[in-house]
């Protein structure tokens, strides 16, 4: 009796968190949604949707580059330091008038591939600790960051810049471009992990990286690329910044890699690798949105914010532990 | 056998033997020598004991830093916890003017915190990467919330004596306390069972388990002692600037960890010892220390330390591989 009793009971907890697992993330993203249209009439209107994701364009992007990373069971504390990079070097070359806009967003994307690929270099060709080294490069980026920024003054200002200012509030039809431009992203993000050999070649090294290794795929080149990605990601973040803002201070990017990591964890991803899904990510980033929206229309201080991002991080980390049933 | 006794009596075995700790000894004496030529005084004694007590916060931290990386895990948290608990140390001065009550309610927070840490990590086994990060976070957002980022000086006659030299016109109790830490440290992990059990945890917990040791409550002592010696950090820290300042303890934990790391202590547990961790520690204070002597602004110190940290991590790991797949190739004749 126990015996069966037993597995019917697993079968059951099995059903149940694998509902979880794969919708709990929406649910909590529509609980939440109810709750504030219910504490605001303003919210369920379409510009209102349309601002929040522009709000959340920075992050939800950025996440789509930790995500890769998670899924190789790494890590990059450096995104928020490659946001900064990525702004300061679309604006002074906007602003020295090197380069017209479209050609210096490339450069500074590249640029922060190219710290990706640093990144990746030392976590997969020397064997440290992933944490470690983004810390470490983390500095080093937004040392050269800074430099740059303190031959103009700790500002630039490229709020007079076509290119940028459409991007801020041009709209396609009646969809806002940066909108666009995230599910555009997140639509080539799917399609690389579902659709081609390097997506599924990064489930496979992320699930069992021994067996990765058997099956002949070159396991330290595609974690190595999963690190160029979020430093691509993080220089498409840091020019999304820019149009934002107009401007680029030293403030820029500060804490939001800890944002795309809650995103990501509240998505389900696990650090141990192999687990993790853009498409829960969004939904992950759309509820950190979400919150700090609300937080900030309710004039909560930015230091109390972060304490919420922490506890929030926490909070996702106990709800994966609790919810997704994993076959010892 | 014999192949290899008479192998290991050779210089080259015993120069790759320990392979790792000259490449680091090499770094630290090129930083050594290249300050000492910007600044003569850069080995006078008195700097010397300048640069223990600037780093006494670091080398507290560092000593809890190595149980937790030995056990095979990692703390995020060290410069958020000295953060928040030295505010907390200073409302509660401003508030009562205990001084007493200050630094007990600064090093019992800082217990908490770890204890609170530490029951996730063993008992409901969430990552330690993602359970300090949240820490790191949390923690410093509340520090600076509670003082609104604005630091609170504190007159005390009892912190001026911690920095007072009591003995050979030098030594005072904050290197008394940062001797003992680390004497006493040393001692915990070489001849304790704590200590082999955090070695045997590091090396396979499920194997430890097993073999009869209660596992969890050792990787929660863990994280309570490291949190500990947060906590003495944050006072040792309060007492050398005299005022709690929300800006201290900014990269704290990325220091603490590569002080441990560098020394040749292993990320992946169960293998390390006290003399790296010193090693380790010699490495940074110098390189931090030296830095500011020089004098360079922050942005290009960011970009100087990064980067010499990435460089030496890289050395350290290249000269280990060396060696061990030396040693490897010997034991195979």
């Amino acid at each position: 009796m126990s015996e069966t009793g037993y597995s019917l009971r697993n079968t059951r907890r099995e059903a149940a968190s694998g509902f979880l697992g794969k919708f709990g993330i929406l649910i909590v993203a529509i609980l939440i949604c109810i709750a504030f249209s219910a504490a605001s009439d303003k919210f369920l209107t379409l510009d209102n949707m349309f601002n929040i994701f522009k709000q959340i364009s920075i992050v939800a992007v950025l996440s789509i580059g930790m995500t890769f990373v998670f899924l190789v069971g790494g890590m990059d504390l450096s995104a928020g330091a490659n946001i900064l990079l990525s702004a300061v070097v679309t604006g002074a070359l906007i602003t020295s008038k090197i380069m017209p806009a479209i050609p210096a967003m490339i450069v500074a994307i590249l640029c922060c591939g190219a710290m990706g690929f640093i990144n990746g270099v030392f976590v997969e060709k020397f064997k440290i600790n992933p944490v470690i080294v983004t810390l470490g490069s983390q500095l080093a980026i937004k040392g050269i960051a800074l430099i740059i920024l303190r031959n103009y003054n700790q500002w630039i200002w490229m709020n007079k810049d076509e290119t940028l200012k459409f991007v801020n509030v041009g709209t396609i039809g009646p969809v806002p471009v940066i909108l666009v431009i995230v599910i555009v992203l997140y639509i080539i993000a799917y399609l690389l992990l579902i659709r081609t050999n390097y997506g599924r070649q990064v489930y496979a090294v992320g699930g069992n990286e021994k067996a990765a290794v058997l099956c002949g795929l070159k396991t330290v080149s595609v974690k190595m690329w999963c690190y160029i990605i979020c430093g691509i990601t993080a220089g498409m973040a840091g020019i999304i910044a820019a149009c934002r803002l107009g401007m680029v201070n030293t403030q820029v990017g500060n804490g939001m890699e800890f944002d795309a990591v809650t995103a990501v964890v509240l998505g389900g991803a696990s650090l141990k690798g192999g687990e993790a899904n853009v498409l829960k990510t969004l939904v992950g980033a759309v509820i950190v949105g979400l919150i700090m929206n609300f937080l900030t229309l309710n004039g909560v201080h930015p230091n109390f914010q972060k304490v919420v991002t922490g506890g929030f991080i926490l909070l996702a980390a106990i709800i994966n532990r609790l919810t997704i049933y994993r076959k010892a | 056998m014999k192949a290899i006794n008479s192998e290991k009596k050779g210089i080259r075995y015993l120069f790759i033997r320990s392979l790792d700790t000259y490449t680091l000894l090499a770094m630290t004496a090129i930083l050594t020598v290249f300050f000492l030529s910007q600044n003569p005084l850069f080995l006078s004694i008195g700097n010397l004991f300048n640069l223990i007590q600037q780093n006494a916060a670091l080398i507290i931290v560092a000593v809890g830093m190595t149980f937790v990386v030995i056990s095979g895990n990692i703390d995020l948290s060290s410069g958020s916890i000295i953060v928040f608990t030295s505010c907390l140390a200073g409302i509660i001065f401003s508030g009562t003017g205990s001084i007493w009550l200050a630094l007990a309610a600064c090093v019992a927070m800082a217990t908490a915190i770890g204890a609170f840490n530490g029951l996730l990590i063993s008992r409901l086994r969430i990552n330690p990467v993602i359970v300090t990060l949240s820490c790191m976070i949390w923690a410093r957002g509340l520090g600076l919330a509670v003082t609104n980022a604005s630091s609170i000086p504190i007159d005390s006659a009892v912190l001026t004596t911690i920095y007072q030299p009591f003995l050979f016109g030098f030594i005072n109790i904050s290197l008394v306390i940062v001797a003992a830490c680390f004497v006493l440290g040393w001692h915990l992990l070489k001849n304790t069972r704590f200590g082999r059990y955090t070695y045997a945890i590091g090396e396979n917990e499920n194997t430890t388990e097993q073999a009869g040791v209660n596992t969890k409550r050792v990787i929660w002592v863990i994280f309570i002692l490291a949190a500990f010696l947060m906590g003495l950090a944050s006072m040792v820290d309060l007492a050398r600037l005299g005022s709690s300042i929300p800006t201290i303890g900014v990269n704290m934990e990325l220091d603490a960890i590569v002080a441990v790391v560098i020394g040749g202590n292993k990320l992946s547990g169960g293998y390390g010892s006290f003399s790296k961790t010193l090693c380790g520690l010699l490495f940074m204070c110098i390189l931090s220390n030296g830095l500011s002597t020089l004098g360079v602004t922050d942005d290009l110190f960011f970009l100087i330390k990064g980067g010499i940290i990435l460089a030496a991590l890289a050395a350290q790991i290249t000269s280990n591989n060396v060696k061990s797949s030396y040693m490897r190739a010997i034991h195979a004749k």
